[in-house]
């Protein structure tokens, strides 16, 4: 904790029938930091070695697409579910490596369905959004032609905009409701304009003039005779806009629907696109794991850096792969690579002092072998913050901010680390608060310190 | 007097601010390569047109995206023109009559469907909004809705009475209607529209006036080759014809070379024109394209130098107009599945 991590370089020799089954066992204990094998002197081209290419995720096998695909793939999934604002469960890849890649045409094939199916939603809800836009335009060319509706000849009646449709007429009892659902995709409204009569209803229906000839079909299937409009026909006012309200509400509530089942179809396969983001990410690791190795017909070669607490797991998990068919070799703590890189640098800090390890990192990596500053960072940052705040009431605040992001980030899973260091800062401003007998800016306690 | 950097150190520092969030040319790239119009909104993520991400996931309404893109648009030149001295104020509300006249084209183009050609236009009124905009230098109230859904030619004069287009639209329309082409008529906005920029233009001050020229030469130079594209339906129009429909501007390609070389059906020397050197261009649509892509250039140079000038806020209004404009464009192809190859070229 107090030093980075010793690391150890690691050279090996196996078969080249071996180099799936060693790098999948190398990809499940996750300690490799591969390194990319470049030609020395003596493996001419043409001398039968094909180093790895400088490009990641080239496929060994050419039957094989390259990690790039199952990097897009895996990337389309992880998008979508960002566009529907859920969560992606993301499966452990570990799960799935060493079994058969998966199949990428049929995967896309079903990525594809969804983004139909979330377009199929998208449609309905441009309609319903066209409908209420509609009735908005009713509205407005009802408001523009309200007092100047004229008694005109039987049926559709002259109103002055020449974009409205206004008929007079009725229907027989029991069939209202029956054209109020045959109208519901349209722009038009059902008003009653009297009392029922022998057996039937007079309305008046008004809609744009773009919709006439649909509205008197439909109307026409339910039994509609006209009649003469009324003098004073107040059917453009108040209970016209009453109705187009309560009509734009149901719209409304349908696009609202709208909205759910569109969650809900990611809901319903986010098993099924878990495992799938799972399948790829271990397919693109795997990949680009193999592309690091350099290969003839018969031997490959894998070179890279280990912990070196690592080096006997690593060992054996190689050995047991090739089956005992591999030379290993192993260069001493510390030393630099055959060809003078330095050991990468890796500081493993769980639990209490993560966050502060990310900090560290945002300003820059420490040397390999040289001092760990974290713990160092956590003291002086935490130190340094419940001295300036100062205040066990704020502390407080800031404590239940930090649980809050933190629940927020691990609903939707986004990383944690910002709000336990707020967590942290929280704790230490309520610490320096009671050692200063502060709450809330009030001298609530009595002082420990100053 | 106020110095320059007291007039635009605050506008210029928040212009510079925004212009971080334009997309840029990897990130339109990223959105044509999206497989869907789904996730081409998600790659809008981050850039200032975030929002119409929200805007379609509410309505399903490519078209209510489209609106709400060019109120957008129209509210930021609101908001700008406040903080700016009055002749570069006075030019920014110029150079933003634009909308305001392609909102009007619009509903004149309503109009003329529904009472010229007959058609249906219910299912694009409805996008004209509550219709009402203050428009013009006087800020006159102009009713859109009014002006699409007019009963005859007079409510259509009637309604523009108070505004600036007034007597434009009440000597052109009649010969439109006659024509049956609103060609003329968008024309005569046009030039009105330049006019009052023009106007504009010279009334700041020298340093203003050399930081905007080049880019409003460009403007004019793009708004000529648009009316030759449309002037090619009309087959053996003379020279003196076709400048009638083109502009004069002192950073600009003379109108009267542009119209020569548009009757001779001459397309290089029109290219040679505007670009001032030779150039292979296959055709008009290619060299507007082109000059687009100068102007972006041009805007780019603009915002990274002097910050002290109005260059600065109309270099901002250029690249976002551009954005906008590609955004849309990208948009609409994914909706009808254009191709990746076929839309990277016109974009």
């Amino acid at each position: 904790m107090m030093f980075t991590v010793p690391m150890e370089y690691l050279s090996a020799a196996i078969l080249s029938k071996d180099k799936a089954a060693v790098s999948d066992e190398l990809l499940r204990i996750g300690s490799l930091d591969a390194v990319r094998i470049h030609p020395s002197q003596g493996m001419e081209k043409g001398s039968g070695w094909d180093a790895a290419p400088a490009g990641a995720g080239v496929a060994a096998d050419d039957s094989l697409p390259g990690a790039e695909r199952f990097r897009d793939l895996r990337v389309r999934i992880e998008g979508l579910f960002t566009l529907a604002g859920l969560p992606l469960e993301r499966g452990d890849p570990a799960r799935f490596v060493g079994q058969a890649f998966p199949d990428l045409e049929a995967l896309s094939r079903s990525v594809d369905s969804l983004v139909e199916s979330m377009q199929g939603i998208r449609e309905r809800q441009k309609e319903l959004q066209t409908g209420i836009l509609r009735l908005e335009e009713l509205g407005r060319q009802a408001d523009f032609s309200a007092s100047r509706v004229r008694k005109g000849a039987k049926g559709a009646t002259q109103t002055f905009s020449s974009f409205l449709s206004l008929r007079f007429g009725t229907l027989p009892e029991g069939e209202t409701g029956s054209v109020e659902a045959a109208l519901a995709s349209i722009a038009a409204i059902v008003m009653p304009s009297g009392p029922a009569s022998d057996g039937r209803i007079p309305l008046a229906v008004l809609g744009l003039k773009g919709d006439e000839a649909r509205i008197k079909a439909i109307l026409a299937s339910h039994g509609w005779e006209d009649i003469v409009a009324g003098a004073d026909s107040p059917f453009l006012g108040e209970q016209a806009k009453a109705e187009m309200e309560a009509k734009r509400r149901r719209l409304e509530s349908d696009l609202a629907a709208c909205s759910k089942e569109y969650t809900d179809l990611f809901e319903k396969r986010s098993g099924e696109l878990s495992e799938a983001w799972a399948r790829l990410k271990a397919a693109e690791l795997s990949l680009r794991l193999r592309s690091v190795f350099a290969t003839t017909d018969s031997v490959a070669f894998l070179s890279g850096w280990i912990p070196a607490a690592d080096r006997d797991r690593v060992e054996n998990v190689i050995r047991k792969a090739a089956d005992g068919r591999c030379y290993i070799e192993w260069l001493d703590v510390g030393a630099p690579a055959p060809d003078g890189t330095e050991p990468p640098v890796a500081m493993e800090h769980r639990g209490f002092l993560a966050p502060f390890q990310t900090l560290v990192t945002n300003f820059g990596v420490p040397g390999y072998g040289a001092v760990d500053p974290t713990p160092f960072v956590a003291a002086a940052y935490l130190s340094m913050f419940g001295l300036m705040f100062g205040d066990a009431g704020h502390g407080l605040v800031l404590v239940l901010a930090g649980f809050f992001l933190l629940l927020a980030a691990r609903k939707k899973g986004k990383p944690e680390m910002l709000s336990k260091l707020i967590i942290y800062c929280g704790g230490a401003a309520i610490a320096a608060g009671l050692l200063f007998g502060s709450v809330f800016g009030m001298p609530l306690l009595p002082p420990l310190w100053f | 007097m106020a110095s320059p950097s007291s007039e635009y150190g605050y506008i210029s520092a928040k212009l510079k601010a925004r212009s971080s969030r334009f997309l840029a040319d990897e990130g339109i790239e990223r959105v044509v390569r999206s497989k869907s119009l789904q996730e081409a909104f998600l790659n809008l993520r981050g850039s200032f047109l975030e929002g119409l991400e929200a805007q379609y996931a509410a309505s399903g309404d490519l078209k209510s995206v489209e609106a709400f893109l060019a109120s957008k648009e129209r509210n930021a030149y609101a908001e700008i023109v406040g903080s700016l001295p009055g002749p570069a104020a006075a030019f920014i509300d110029a150079y933003a009559e634009k909308h305001s006249i392609d909102l009007l084209k619009d509903a004149l183009r309503l109009w003329f469907d529904a009472h010229v050609r007959s058609r249906p236009i219910e299912d694009r009124a409805i996008y004209l909004g509550n219709g009402k905009l203050r428009a013009g230098s006087g800020r006159a109230l102009m009713d859109l809705t009014a002006v699409s859904h007019a009963a005859s030619f007079t409510e259509v004069v009637q309604a523009l009475s108070s505004t600036v287009y007034g007597p434009v639209v009440s000597t052109a329309l009649p010969e439109a209607v006659s024509k049956g082409s609103l060609f003329e008529l968008e024309c005569a906005l046009d030039r009105l529209y330049f006019d009052g920029l023009f106007s504009a233009f010279q009334a700041l001050s020298p340093r203003d006036r050399a930081s905007v020229e080049r880019l409003v030469g460009l403007d004019v130079d793009i708004q000529n080759i648009a009316n030759l594209v449309r002037l090619g339906t009309v087959s053996g129009l003379g020279a003196d014809a076709a400048q009638k429909y083109l502009m004069d501007f002192s950073a600009a390609a003379p109108a009267a070379e542009l119209a020569r070389s548009f009757s001779s059906d001459n397309v290089s020397g029109m290219a040679s024109t505007l670009l001032g050197s030779e150039a292979r261009v296959p055709n008009l649509g290619a060299l507007e394209r082109l000059l687009r892509r100068m102007r972006l250039s041009e805007a780019r140079k603009r915002l990274a130098g002097d910050p002290f000038s109005i260059g600065i806020v109309m270099a901002y209004f250029v690249l976002f107009g551009e954005e906008v404009r590609r955004v849309r464009m990208i948009l609409n192809a994914k909706y009808f599945g254009l191709s990746e190859d076929r839309l990277r070229s016109a974009v």
